[in-house]
């Protein structure tokens, strides 16, 4: 049985595309224009993944009073922002309010359902009694599961977005290796904006470890080229 | 050379000083005004005197000449105001300077000897009367005075002088007075017929010898010449004491009796009377008769010397008046009538003197309130306009300080109006507020200048979106060769476009992004080693270097900031270097500062763009060949990111023209 996409999305013909995308997929979507439509339809029938904008409408921030009111009405519900709203403050609102990842337009279509396959396998991996071995990787103090998308440093676990967390992965995958901007942003599943994009990842990742472990400096810049995972 | 609004008026002000000229001049001429006045008026005053004197003065003339008292040769005695002192010295007697009568050469009655020396012998004599005696002052040229001594018999031995008192003939009494060594004089009467001498203590009197000669006093009683009205006066000079022989005498001659001089009062009662009646402020009136002889004045002026003139004048018989200056900043006028007797002759003269101190002092006067006032006004306008052109000019400084703070280096404006002088309702008023809304106008234009990169972000952002993903469905489609090149195409032109939109919105948010951001030590010379250790590696068909002559370069900063504007740096570099073109970073420190000098090879910047290539919209080099998009807005964000880190940035051609350098200076962390 394919898995239900739920896209809220005002732009009809952004909706109509996402909604093909995903269906060339194997996925179910159910598009809707509307936040109080969604709200309504979702509530009942809840969708295996959401895929929200922010503006809707005349409403302003209505995808995130819907992703609000989604996740009380049912908690484990993987919701990802999908906007052309770049701004910190609104990316930080949204993963406040329990998102799995934030993302701006434009997204290769190809990137978003790879996204989508990855939370459901991460989903279905957290499901598992026992992760599997493959996919667990380890150095230093780091460790990732990528299967089930958890990180420690430390022992400590660390709450990334799934964007976050593939970049760390891509860059502990080999540590001392360069990873390029490009090659960063391609882990991400990202399109190429600009070096900047990278870079405001890599912040909010160090941050993450900092509050951790304020002498954290695991993630270096490789200027002009990109960063990579400093070895013991 | 720049003069301010205050100067020009302080400078405007001295056309005050104008006033104490224009002042001098007014007053000059209506001191001329009031001398004129005053001659004129003088002049009739003179005339009218001398044409009431007419009857009375000829009566009194006439009176005078038929008693026989009057010749013209007799000489007046002057009626003194004060006692003489018996000393011998002249200095008392000159109130009476105008009574003198000298006698010379021509007054020279016997000589012996050699030849008359003028400056021998001659003597003045002054007549003058107070309360009931005469005195005489006789002042006699010797050039050897030998007076009496001790002993000697005949008094004729020393310089003398012969008195007679009482009319020749009848009873008269003469005496030989000595000059006396101790100033005492001694006056020896002659028995009548010659003969014995005998001291006569009723006469008294001193000598004083002195460098020109001596000089006698005598006092006698009134009573000894009443009688007679004449005096006999002779000066007798011995020149050698042995001998005692007189060398020359010297006196009068008149009637045939040697050294016989007729007195008369001067004083004419009727005249003095009228003089005194006429109570003339200021003035100075005197009447002469025509031998020259004062008969009557007011006042006692010792001068006399412009009377001289004023009496030669009077020969023609016309009135007259002239001007005298009587020192160094005095002057008098004088005016002179004739008094014409019944046969048109001229029986003497009034002169009326007045000093023009009255138009002088009036001028003065008129001058210091001038001065004065001008000097108040002066400093009242001045002090006015000093505030004034104080305050106007604080008030225009303080608009155009405000004005040129409204608007920052970058041309944004950061206020909503000026507060200089908003409220008030003059000229500067109105500009302040018309300055208001101009950068009222500029700041709403700014603001949606500002705001229209994001808008049109947002606004291009939702079709883009389509366009990509709907390109991506096609791409999906089997489209066959042809199609997906279009398709491909097309993807293209997306991407270009969103890059467009992206740059403007980061270009637009750059600065505010930067503000927040939190800044760290960072080391500037190691980022740009790695930087361009890493892009020599990426971009090999160039060749890029990197010399480093500060050593550790710590700054304040963001270091993936700096990368971006090395990124800036780097792109435009890249955009103008040939194939193994150089492209070099310096870094030096100076100063607490970091210059970094990136240098590319490359065509100039034209000068025209040199000012304003860091604007954002501005990009103008010619051989800029590449596909890329520019729209200026790297070298934008460089420099905002420069000044965000307190620096700067600046660019200028090579001195060969082969290259351009772009100055980074920021400045260094500071330690602790």
């Amino acid at each position: 049985m394919p898995k239900i996409i739920g896209i809220v999305e005002d732009d009809t013909d952004q909706l109509e595309n996402y909604a093909d995308a995903m269906r060339r997929k194997g996925y179910e979507p159910v598009g809707y224009t509307r936040a109080d439509q969604a709200l309504e339809a979702f509530t009942k029938n809840p969708p295996d993944l959401a895929v929200l904008d922010i503006s809707l409408g005349a409403e302003v921030d209505g995808g995130f009073e819907l992703c609000r009111s989604l996740l009380a009405a049912h908690p484990g519900l993987p919701v990802i922002f999908l906007t052309d709203r770049v701004d910190e403050i609104d990316k930080i609102s949204g993963l406040r309010l329990g998102a799995w990842d934030y993302e701006t337009k434009p997204i290769s279509l190809n990137f978003l359902a790879e996204k989508v396959a990855a939370i459901f396998r991460i989903m279905e991996s957290r499901s598992q009694p026992h992760g599997k071995a493959e996919g667990i990787i380890k150095t230093g103090d780091l460790a990732l599961d990528e299967n089930r998308m958890t990180v420690t440093w430390k022992g400590a676990p660390l709450d990334l977005t799934l964007t976050e967390f593939r970049i760390v992965a891509a860059l502990c995958r080999r540590p001392g290796d360069v990873k390029s901007y490009e090659s960063l942003m391609d882990s991400a599943i990202q399109t190429v904006v600009a070096h900047n994009t990278v870079n405001t990842h890599i912040r909010h990742i160090r941050k993450k470890f900092a509050a951790l472990d304020p002498g954290f400096d695991k993630i270096q810049n490789e200027y002009a080229l990109g960063y990579r995972w400093a070895e013991d | 050379m720049r003069l301010g609004i205050r100067a020009r008026l302080i400078l405007l002000t001295l056309a005050f000083l104008v006033i104490p000229v224009l002042a001098y001049i007014s007053s000059q001429e209506m001191k001329r005004f009031m001398l004129r006045h005053q001659q004129s008026s003088q002049l009739i005053a003179a005339q009218a005197l001398a044409a009431s004197l007419h009857g009375q003065y000829a009566q009194f003339q006439m009176r005078q000449e038929k008693s026989g008292e009057l010749t013209d040769a007799a000489m007046f005695i002057h009626r003194a105001t004060s006692p003489f002192r018996m000393d011998g010295l002249a200095d008392e007697w000159a109130p009476a300077a105008s009574a003198v009568r000298e006698f010379g050469r021509e007054s020279l009655l016997m000589e012996s000897g050699g030849g008359f020396d003028p400056a021998t012998g001659g003597f003045k004599l002054i007549v003058a009367r107070w309360e009931d005696h005469i005195y005489l002052l006789v002042s006699v040229q010797d050039e050897t005075v030998i007076p009496i001594s001790r002993g000697w018999t005949d008094p004729g031995k020393a310089d003398h002088l012969r008195l007679g008192l009482g009319a020749p003939g009848e009873g008269e009494r003469k005496y030989i007075v000595p000059v006396s060594s101790d100033g005492e004089l001694s006056f020896l009467e002659e028995a009548p017929g010659g003969g014995r001498v005998e001291r006569n203590e009723t006469l008294a009197g001193r000598v004083k010898i002195n460098s020109r000669g001596y000089v006698m006093e005598i006092a006698l009683p009134e009573s000894q010449i009443a009688g007679s009205m004449t005096l006999r006066i002779i000066a007798e000079d011995v020149d050698d004491q042995r001998r005692g022989r007189v060398k020359s005498a010297i006196g009068p001659m008149e009637d045939g009796a040697p050294g016989l001089i007729h007195l008369a009062y001067f004083q004419s009662p009727e005249i003095q009377g009228m003089l005194d009646s006429l109570d003339l402020a200021e003035v100075e009136a005197r009447v002469f008769d025509r031998a020259r002889r004062l008969r009557a004045s007011t006042g006692f002026a010792a001068d006399v010397s412009g009377e001289g003139e004023a009496l030669r004048i009077l020969a023609s018989g016309a009135p007259y008046y002239t001007n005298i200056e009587t020192g160094p900043n005095g002057e008098k006028v004088v005016a002179a009538a004739p008094i014409k007797g019944s046969d048109g002759g001229s029986l003497g003269v009034v002169i009326l003197e007045r000093s023009t101190r009255g138009a002088d002092s009036m001028q003065d006067k008129a001058m210091e309130n001038t001065l004065w006032g001008a000097f108040l006004a002066f400093v009242a306008v001045a002090a006015g306009l000093v505030i004034f052109s104080t305050r106007l000019s604080w008030r225009i400084h303080r608009l155009r300080g405000e004005a040129e703070r409204a608007i920052d280096q970058e041309g944004r404006v950061r206020v909503d109006g000026l507060e200089a002088s908003r409220e008030s309702g003059d000229e500067i008023g109105d500009l302040s507020r018309s300055i208001s809304g101009l950068l009222k106008k500029l700041r709403s234009h700014h603001d949606f200048l500002a705001i229209l990169p994001r808008t049109l972000k947002h606004e291009i952002n939702n079709p883009l979106n389509t366009i990509t993903v709907s390109l991506e469905n096609l791409a999906a489609q089997e489209m066959g060769q042809a199609g997906s090149k279009y398709i491909q195409s097309a993807g293209r032109g997306v991407a270009r476009l969103r890059e467009i939109v992206d740059n403007l919105a980061e270009a637009a948010s750059v600065e505010d992004s930067i503000q927040e951001e939190k800044f760290e030590p960072v080391d500037l010379a190691l980022i740009l080693e790695r930087y361009m250790e890493n892009s020599a590696g990426v971009y090999k068909d160039r060749r890029i270097q990197f010399s480093n002559r500060a050593g550790k370069a710590a700054i304040l900063g963001s270091d993936y900031r700096i990368e971006q504007l090395l990124d800036k740096l780097m792109d435009n570099a890249l955009d103008f270097t040939f194939r193994d073109g150089t492209i070099e970073a310096r870094l030096e420190r100076m100063n607490g500062r970091f210059l970094l000098t990136f240098y590319n090879d490359g065509p100039p910047i034209p000068e025209r763009t040199l000012g304003n290539m860091f604007d954002s919209l501005v990009a103008d080099r010619e051989g800029d060949k590449s596909a890329r998009t520019h729209l200026g807005i790297g070298l934008y964000v460089a420099r905002a990111i420069c000044q965000g880190h307190g620096g700067g940035i600046s660019a200028r051609n090579t001195s060969d023209g082969k290259g351009v350098e772009f100055l980074v200076i920021l400045p260094a962390a500071r330690h602790g």
